[in-house]
């Protein structure tokens, strides 16, 4: 590890990065542990139930991140997630303690009295990309970047929820932290005005001919912008446009061939992490050719 | 409103708007203008039996029946594409997941089997496991679906992208206690999710 940065979080990798987004969880840390920025996984950590637990159970949708949050706050530590709607549904729960008098809150203390937790709400919730952008700052991150990506043409995928709800309408509907970044690099950032537009999310499962069409949508736009690569922060967006790309093609007559990167791997790339460190050989659209010369 | 002149008089309950006003994120749709900036927003409300907007004001006029038994609430994204563009801070996404919540136990739409298989999945492993999800969501939705997502399932076993045993985390006695205190409270006097 290369000198601390001072920055020191429990660490919540979530559910798909242990299965379709392996690559995102091993660019994260091999990026983090370049920058110094100390993640400890957080031990025995449960899935946050993502929106298919607030669809059937609501306290439920409060209790299963709250175990979590619960863990973080033994460790003393903020909680840095990868996802983005791990983000929201640990949200949920730290947005109900915020709040003076929450009889949610209250409910979700005596149940996780009952299984010997304690939460006092003294968590932060931090996406991996804030905690670059803000918590390390454009500063700490220029000084390391060692080679600078020069002449790859990429437009900026957020996807929804990363920074919904909450925020101000621009930033919500327009965020920038991830741009910056990429600037920083030397990527060449392409205009994107689909940067927040759904990606259809878990209905790509379940209601398949819908969810392709905003996939479809957005691939386009990203050809149309003149993109080698899409660049995004959340496992899901990431399998929506890579996995499904094939399946889109077929249904609507396309011939994309757009990979799909975690900002983590152009940021490791640039720090002078070794590409297979970075995991860019298991996207189903290839990343490798493209990537290949700046490592 | 033509759904509203339809609608015989006794599908209107009145009971039901105080149900979804007694939660915090359901007692604010009581301001909604009925402007239609969500519907607007919505990148899936084509498709919806009835808008986001619709929904708003079924659910005011007490149409229980038909907003639980309608796909809107199922076509939901969570997008919160209309919550931030909202003029009355309504957030439509919780008010959608309130009304799922009610719905949940008969429901027959495919989301509402997919979130189910979801959580007993979580119930039992204490973390996701997809090939048990998908397992359990395509024996209730049928199996014609499993072999269509096959071919992917085979590339991401190929590209280390998924495994096929399930670890059960330390936990899993712990988030079945929580699986059953969220459940009594269903149960509770209220009948009522949380
Ligand atoms: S945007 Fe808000 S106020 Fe306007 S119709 Fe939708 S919920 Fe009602
Ligand atoms: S959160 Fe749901 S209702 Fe609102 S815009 Fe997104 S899909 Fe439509």
């Amino acid at each position: 590890m290369s000198q601390s940065s001072g920055l020191k979080y429990a660490y919540f990798p979530g559910c798909s990065l242990q299965s379709s987004a392996v690559d995102y969880n091993r660019s994260i840390l091999s990026t983090c542990t370049e920058l110094g920025i100390e993640l400890r996984e957080l031990e025995d950590w449960n899935c946050c139930g993502t929106t298919a637990v607030t669809s059937t159970n609501l306290l439920l949708s409060y209790l299963l991140p709250a175990r979590n949050l619960a863990l973080a706050e033994e460790e003393g530590l903020d909680l840095a997630v990868a996802c983005n709607s791990c983000l929201v549904t640990h949200r949920r729960v730290t947005g109900c303690f915020s709040l003076d008098i929450s009889p949610l809150a209250n409910k979700i203390r005596s149940s996780l009295h009952k299984i010997g937790r304690t939460f006092r709400g003294r968590v932060q919730v931090r996406h991996i990309l804030d905690i670059l952008a803000e918590d390390l700052g454009f500063e700490g991150l220029a000084g390391k970047v060692k080679r600078r990506l020069e002449g790859l043409k990429v437009v900026p995928y957020y996807g929804c929820q990363y920074s919904r709800p909450g925020a101000q309408l621009k930033e919500a509907e327009m965020p920038e932290s991830m741009d910056q970044i990429l600037d920083l690099l030397g990527v060449e950032v392409k205009e994107y005005s689909r940067k927040t537009k759904c990606c259809g999310g878990v209905l790509m499962t379940t209601k398949p001919e819908i969810a392709a069409a905003l996939v479809n949508e957005l691939l386009e736009e990203a050809a149309d912008r003149g993109a080698d690569a899409i660049v995004v922060t959340c496992p899901l967006c990431q399998m929506n446009l890579d996995i499904y790309q094939g399946d889109v093609n077929a249904r609507f007559g396309r011939s994309y061939n757009l990979p799909v990167v975690y900002f983590t791997q152009l940021l490791g790339i640039a720090l002078g992490v070794k590409l297979v460190e970075l995991d860019v050989h298991r996207g189903f659209v290839p990343a490798e050719p493209l990537l290949r010369k700046y490592a | 409103m033509a759904a509203l002149e339809l609608t015989r008089r006794e599908e209107f309950d009145p009971a039901f708007l105080s149900l979804v006003a007694s939660f915090p994120e359901g007692a604010k749709i009581r301001h909604c203008v009925q402007c239609g900036t969500c519907t607007g927003s919505c990148p899936v409300s084509y498709q919806m039996q009835h808008t986001p907007r619709k929904i708003i004001e079924m659910v005011r006029a007490g149409m229980r029946r038909a907003v639980l038994t309608s796909d809107s609430i199922w076509y939901c994204a969570s997008c919160y594409s209309c919550s931030v563009r909202c003029p009355q801070g309504i957030n439509l996404p919780e008010v959608m997941y309130l009304l799922r919540s009610i719905a949940t136990a008969t429901a027959r739409d495919r989301s509402a089997i997919f979130y189910h298989c979801f959580s007993e999945t979580v119930r039992r492993y204490g973390r996701l496991h997809e090939p048990a999800l998908m397992l359990r969501y395509q024996l209730r939705t049928g199996l014609l679906g499993l072999f269509k997502n096959l071919p992917i399932g085979v590339q991401m076993l190929a590209k280390g992208k998924l495994h096929l045993l399930g670890r059960r985390i330390g936990g899993c006695q712990e988030v079945e206690t929580l699986f059953r205190l969220a459940e009594d409270e269903r149960r509770g006097s209220t009948g009522v999710p949380i």
